[in-house]
């Protein structure tokens, strides 16, 4: 029972984790609340159902589409909506409702495509190999998932510190208008941004259709227990993320041991709250 | 601003104003005086929305039947997933902006609760289509609906586990549905009444699609069987999950959305003898005609309640056209025609709180298929 906790929160924790590490890298580098990011997951699942069920392709290969379309999208919505609306020198406030909008449009397009009706991808329906460590069982598309959540932490983490592309995002991070001056294309980063954190949000989606299922409206759900997660841990800081993720997966499944089932969500903001009356910068930012 | 940008906005603006006019002079909107408006309220959006386009597609279905289609006119609202605020600011607008006299909804218990008060206040007809909740019954003298009342299935099911020698239970309940809570109420109070014993109580909200922390507290309880009680999706769901964490306890949804087709395409073997209580499926001619109608139309099978939707728009379509217009005429109507009707969800027979009695049995999920066993 104890070691089915902790493997359940672990599991609750690497799928945050994916959330929260792509919007994290976008808020560092344009500071805005993308609304839009929870929705690009479902973006993701959808393509990789389409091309998997509908057109009856390689299940590899969908995969491969589906995190690309996601991206895609994502690296339009930049050029199309927040790329004019940052030369206009919109403030974030009209970049969150325009994401807010871009985010209500992506999922009714959906739902008009899909029906709105709960999918299931189709690994998921035929027995999965089940792992047993110390008396819990992991399956193996929840263990794909805390894998690719370790290995995008780790690639992500390696990009930020010693590539150029990972000092243009600290650059462009840290003032926007400098990183300009000194000569990096800032849009084109942006844009690349973009292009990555969409991509594994839509990685989120998909590997969430494997495990569970997925809906157009399965996007908010987890764009908030992404939120939750990045500012928990830090918002913008790609570690912070993944801290905030596995600390909230642990608290949702622990709260929940001695109270009713009904409280996850409850206890999640919680969480949040507290964080932001006492330690609004989060686990891992400093001052 | 160049010369071309302004022709451009010149075009744009002309064919906008066209766009407009013909909108708002769109011909073959229904305007003659014997037309009838039936107001729509479902969760067209959320985790329902799957539900409401079923009932929505049978209602349009139903319209197209009736052989009336050019005078009626259906007005849909949405409840964003069945929230009683949103349900009852979407029946003030049919009712006091486009004065329709009956309204066809909720899909859940809760909104329909929630705008039964203002239908009586107004003396406009309610028919729920898919709401079970038993405190439905005394709703109001103009609130109807064609599904049965929760209160035999959940009482059944109980009864039928202690047949079976079953003394421990867990209840996994979805506490965001009123009918489910009430679900859960009737099956405690039967199964103890009966001298079983309640181990665990679980719950969660419709919204949750991760039960394993819930289930992982039900499988150190050590029951004999666990009663469930949620919408089909979740069913589905906390199946798999459960067989996946090696829980292999006997489950038994009290709600009929165990014997739905969302059950089983989500959860796949690990649904195999899941029991639940099902409205006895109709063999009448009514019933295979809407299957097919709907196939031929939509393309898929009809979504869990479609069939009780058609009935409900198809009897009120009846109703409003044999009414004089007022919402007495057309409940007494509503009596008249809703006695023996061979609907597509089965015979319908009003009684005097406009619920309907339909025959039941307990089923379970063998190699993949519904089948009776008792």
């Amino acid at each position: 029972m104890f070691s089915q906790l902790i493997l359940n929160s672990i599991i609750a924790g690497a799928i945050y984790t994916l959330v929260a590490l792509g919007f994290n890298l976008i808020y560092g580098a344009t500071k805005f609340f993308n609304l839009t990011h929870g929705v690009l997951a479902a973006v993701g699942g959808y393509s990789v159902f389409f091309f998997s069920k509908t057109l009856g392709w390689n299940i590899y290969f969908a995969v491969v589409l589906g995190i690309v379309f996601a991206g895609l999208i994502g690296y339009g919505l930049d050029k199309f909506v927040y790329l004019p609306l940052r030369r206009k020198k919109a403030s974030n406030m009209i970049l969150l409702v325009a994401s807010l909008g871009a985010m209500t449009a992506i999922q009714a397009i959906i739902a008009i495509l899909f029906t709105s009706q709960f999918r299931t991808l189709p690994l998921n329906t035929g027995t999965q190999r089940i792992y047993e460590i110390f008396g819990g069982v992991i399956t193996e598309t929840q263990l794909v998932i805390l894998v690719v959540g370790i290995i995008i932490m780790a690639t992500l983490a390696l990009i930020l510190k010693y590539s150029m592309f990972g000092k243009a995002i600290k650059a462009i991070s840290d003032d926007e208008e400098v990183a300009r001056i000194v000569g990096i294309n800032t849009d084109k980063i942006i844009g690349y941004v973009f292009f990555i954190g969409s991509a594994i949000a839509g990685l989120a989606g998909i590997l969430i259709g494997f495990d569970i299922g997925i809906q157009p409206t399965m996007g908010l759900g987890l764009l908030l227990k992404g939120v939750i997660a990045s500012i928990i841990g830090g918002i913008g800081n790609v570690y912070g993320g993944v801290i905030g993720a596995f600390l909230l997966g642990f608290v949702e499944n622990f709260g929940i041991w001695k109270i009713s089932g009904e409280w996850k969500d409850a206890i999640a903001f919680v969480l949040l709250i507290i964080f932001l009356i006492f330690r609004p910068r989060g686990i891992m930012n400093k001052q | 601003m160049s010369k071309n940008t302004k022709v451009i906005i010149g075009v744009i603006v002309v064919a906008v104003i066209i766009l407009i006019g013909y909108l708002i002079y769109k011909p073959g909107a229904p305007t003659t005086k014997e037309s009838i408006k039936i107001g729509v309220i479902l969760p067209f959006t959320g985790d329902l929305a799957s539900y409401a386009e079923g009932v929505r597609n049978a209602i349009n279905l139903a319209t197209e039947n009736s052989g009336y289609k050019d005078k009626i006119q259906i007005i849909a609202e949405d409840d964003h997933g069945c929230l009683p605020p949103d349900a009852i600011s979407a029946a003030q607008k049919l009712i006091n902006i486009d004065k329709t006299k009956a309204i066809i909804g909720s899909l859940c218990t809760g909104a329909t609760l929630a705008i039964a008060p203002i239908a009586e206040q107004n003396k406009v007809i309610v028919i729920a289509p898919s709401a079970t909740g038993k405190n439905l019954t005394n709703a109001g003298e103009y609130v109807f609906r064609t599904i049965a009342s929760d209160a035999d299935k959940s009482i059944a099911v109980a009864k039928y586990a202690y047949s079976k020698g079953l003394r421990k239970a867990a209840l996994l309940f979805d506490s965001s549905q009123d009918a489910l809570v009430s679900q859960r109420d009737d099956v405690k109070t039967t199964f103890t009444g009966l001298g079983g014993a309640i181990a665990i109580e679980e719950s969660f909200i419709s919204s949750d699609k991760d039960l394993r922390t819930q289930l992982n507290k039900v499988k150190s309880s050590d029951v004999d069987v666990i009663f469930i009680a949620a919408l089909p999706d979740t069913v589905g769901l906390a199946l798999k999950q459960a067989r996946t964490l090696g829980v292999n306890t006997q489950f038994i949804s009290s709600d009929t959305s165990g014997g739905t087709k969302p059950v089983i395409d989500i959860a796949g073997s690990s649904a195999e003898g899941l029991i639940f209580p099902f409205a006895i499926t109709p063999s009448n001619k009514e019933y295979t005609d809407f299957i097919n109608n709907y196939k031929e139309k939509y393309g898929t099978e009809p979504s869990a309640y479609a069939a009780e939707g058609y009935d409900a728009a198809a009897i009120l379509i009846k109703a409003m056209f044999a009414s004089n217009g007022t919402a007495d005429s057309i409940k007494d109507q509503l009596f008249k025609i809703g006695k023996d009707y061979y609907g597509a969800s089965g015979v319908i027979s009003f009684d005097q709180n406009g619920d309907v009695q339909k025959p039941m049995v307990i089923k379970t999920i063998k190699d993949g298929q519904f089948v009776e066993i008792q």
